[in-house]
């Protein structure tokens, strides 16, 4: 699977904060949307090395799962 | 000889009908005739122009805490509240034990934003069981109660420490079951229990240890009393919502319960969530399942402060650089230095407007109070330099700790969302009043309704958003005999101007218990609600110092 990122965009979470949507696409066209907190998308910008959100796009999806294990695991 | 006899007004009665000219008139505490009344009474409310209403029922609340300390609930009567369901999400006072107070609290300030101080300085803790905090609040009860008891609570009760670690033996099951049953036959409205929130210590919340068959089980309790299920669902994954709206359906027919889940809400960036979410909601109600999906009035705002890292500086990356790796003091230096200052403000011309609408939201300093609730417009052309420069300057000023909001971030769509809350399977509330009260307001959601959607914006009749909030919310929640203007039932009425009805500004107020402060909501248009056929609050006069509160449903004797 070589599913990557579309696109990327700031939302408002529900306690009023905000959280990233980072929406990945499949080989087959298919959509699914993911929600990043302040952590997970520190994380993912490090290791995609990208400086800004634009940059995300086409960063595979493993590294977004990656992102998100590292804010998981802080608690 | 009536009691009260409203007069003249354009009764809206919950049901959904028409509204038209009349009066209603109160006895007992209860209303006896709707219509021309000709009758004389003790009390006469004039009401011409004005539109009269069943009292507003708020089921999604963190009260529970501000109860022991204000019965009214400020300023949820204010608004036209005259019935509010506290224990959501978990989290309820009782059943509670002495050694699980301070965890409790703990719970209290990491998920809802209670101050732990307030506990200490607002609360006297006299009571365990829950029939002893339901005879605790009853005194000096001037709003409606109908009380959620929190799953986490129940678990703490029987479980202890190992609540926070393990699924129940089939005996603690049992010990949950019966304490439940005492709790229904108590007074409670209901059991509420959480898949998401996080303890003090980040750990996941005691429900959330819970297995399936756990949740059956209580459930299978809720069935033997016709009492609701409140969740707190997955809401930022639409596929685990969506298989969270399947395990509460299956609930819900296996035990022929009522359920709810919240919050559900309209996602600027993810707007197929909600159309998922309640393709799924449509089918279970088709399947003979009640999941009712709770949406709020309200936007979403986003708070920030330059003291924590906000993802809203997300697409300025050499602001978000500052602030993620900065520390204080060089964040502080970044903004003192002019070439970098210049190089900030040129790069943030890419988020336009927004640095003009975002509102100063709080200070500490005494200098700057009056610029409170002031857009960084205003503050910027009393102090002739640009919006941006305003920000950064009065986040200097405050070492920081200047607080900013971004209005109408998110859930603000007026189409979709309106769409949304006219939904006849969707459930109007998710308010949380009386929680993040250091983060936002949480009261007004009803005179939002009202003043934007229903007479801004026309996307609801009036009929039908009063019944929304209403008999709608009595009939899912099953609180018995209010949400109509009807003979026989209880007399919990609102008057207001429905030319005007609407939430007022946003401000920071200190009155909460060891010397705290949250943000409120003045209520506009509300003239007069009365509870149980007496006035509790009128605009004129305040609240009246006779509570005439009950937590319902009543206990079962």
């Amino acid at each position: 699977m070589s599913a990557k990122i579309k696109h990327a965009e700031v939302t408002a979470a529900h306690e009023g904060i905000a959280e990233m949507i980072v929406c990945i696409e499949f080989d087959n066209g298919g959509l699914t949307e993911v929600t990043l907190d302040a952590m997970a998308v520190d994380a993912l910008l490090n290791s995609a090395g990208a400086s800004s959100v634009e940059e995300l796009k086409g960063i595979s999806w493993e590294r977004v799962r990656d992102a998100l294990t590292v804010s998981y695991n802080r608690f | 000889m009536l009691d009260v006899l409203i007069k003249n007004g354009r009764i809206v009665d919950g049901s959904g009908m028409p509204g038209y000219l009349g009066d209603v008139a109160i006895k007992d505490g209860r209303i006896v005739k709707t219509g021309n009344v000709q009758e004389a009474a003790t009390t006469t409310i004039e009401a011409a122009g004005k539109t009269v209403a069943p009292g507003f029922i708020d089921p999604h609340t963190h009260f529970d805490a501000q109860l022991l300390w204000d019965g009214c609930a400020k300023p949820a009567m204010e608004h036209g509240i005259t019935t509010i369901v506290p224990g959501n999400c978990s989290l309820s006072l009782a059943p509670l034990k002495a050694e699980h107070r301070p965890k409790l609290v703990g719970m209290f300030n990491q998920i809802e934003e209670m101050p732990i101080r307030a506990f200490e300085e607002g609360i006297e803790w006299t009571w365990q069981t829950f029939p002893e905090f339901v005879a605790r609040i009853k005194q000096g009860l001037a709003i409606n109660v109908a009380q959620l008891v929190g799953h986490s609570v129940l678990r703490l009760w029987v479980m202890g420490d190992a609540a926070m670690e393990r699924t129940a033996t089939d005996q603690e099951l049992d010990d949950m079951k019966a304490l439940l049953r005492e709790c229904l036959e108590a007074g409670a409205i209901g059991l509420s229990t959480s898949f998401v929130d996080m303890d003090e210590k980040l750990q996941p919340v005691p429900s959330r240890y819970a297995a399936a068959a756990e949740v059956d089980g209580l459930a299978e309790v809720l069935g033997e009393y016709g009492r609701i299920l409140q969740i707190v669902n997955e809401f930022y994954d639409v596929d685990l919502t969506i298989a969270r709206i399947d395990q509460l359906a299956e609930i819900s027919l296996r035990h022929k319960i009522k359920t709810t889940f919240s919050p559900l809400f309209v996602n600027n960036t993810e707007i197929a969530a909600v159309e998922k979410i309640m393709q799924r909601v449509d089918e279970q109600f088709a399947r003979g399942a009640q999941v009712w999906p709770q949406v709020q009035t309200r936007p979403i705002d986003i708070s920030f402060s330059f003291a924590v890292p906000s993802l809203l500086f997300i697409r300025l990356p050499s602001w978000y650089g500052i602030m993620r790796f900065g520390s204080h003091d060089e964040i502080v230096a970044a903004f003192q230095d002019q070439e970098k200052r210049q190089q900030l403000t040129t790069a943030a011309a890419v988020m336009g407007p927004l640095w003009d609408r975002l509102v100063l939201r709080q200070v500490n300093s005494a200098a700057n109070q009056e610029l409170v609730g002031k857009s960084l417009a205003e503050i910027a052309a009393s102090r002739n330099c640009t919006a941006l420069d305003a920000m950064i300057d009065l986040s200097l000023e405050e070492d920081l700790d200047a607080h900013f909001l971004a209005g109408n971030m998110g859930h603000n769509d007026d189409s979709k969302v309106g769409a949304l809350l006219g939904n006849p399977n969707v459930h109007i509330g998710a308010s949380d009043g009386g929680a993040h009260i250091l983060s936002f307001s949480t009261y007004g959601d009803t005179g939002y309704l009202l003043g934007h959607f229903v007479r801004e914006a026309g996307l609801m009749s009036i009929e039908s958003a009063v019944k929304k909030i209403t008999h709608d919310t009595a009939n899912i929640w099953g609180i018995p005999e209010r949400g109509l203007l009807k003979p026989g039932y209880i007399a919990d009425v609102t008057i207001f101007d429905a030319s005007t009805i609407d939430r007022g500004h946003e401000y920071y107020v200190q009155d909460v218990p060891g010397e705290g402060s949250r943000y409120v909501r003045d209520a506009v248009g509300v003239e007069t609600v009365l509870v149980a056929g007496h006035v509790a609050y009128s605009a004129v006069d305040g609240y009246s110092e006779t509570p005439r509160g009950s937590v319902l449903p009543e206990a079962i004797i």
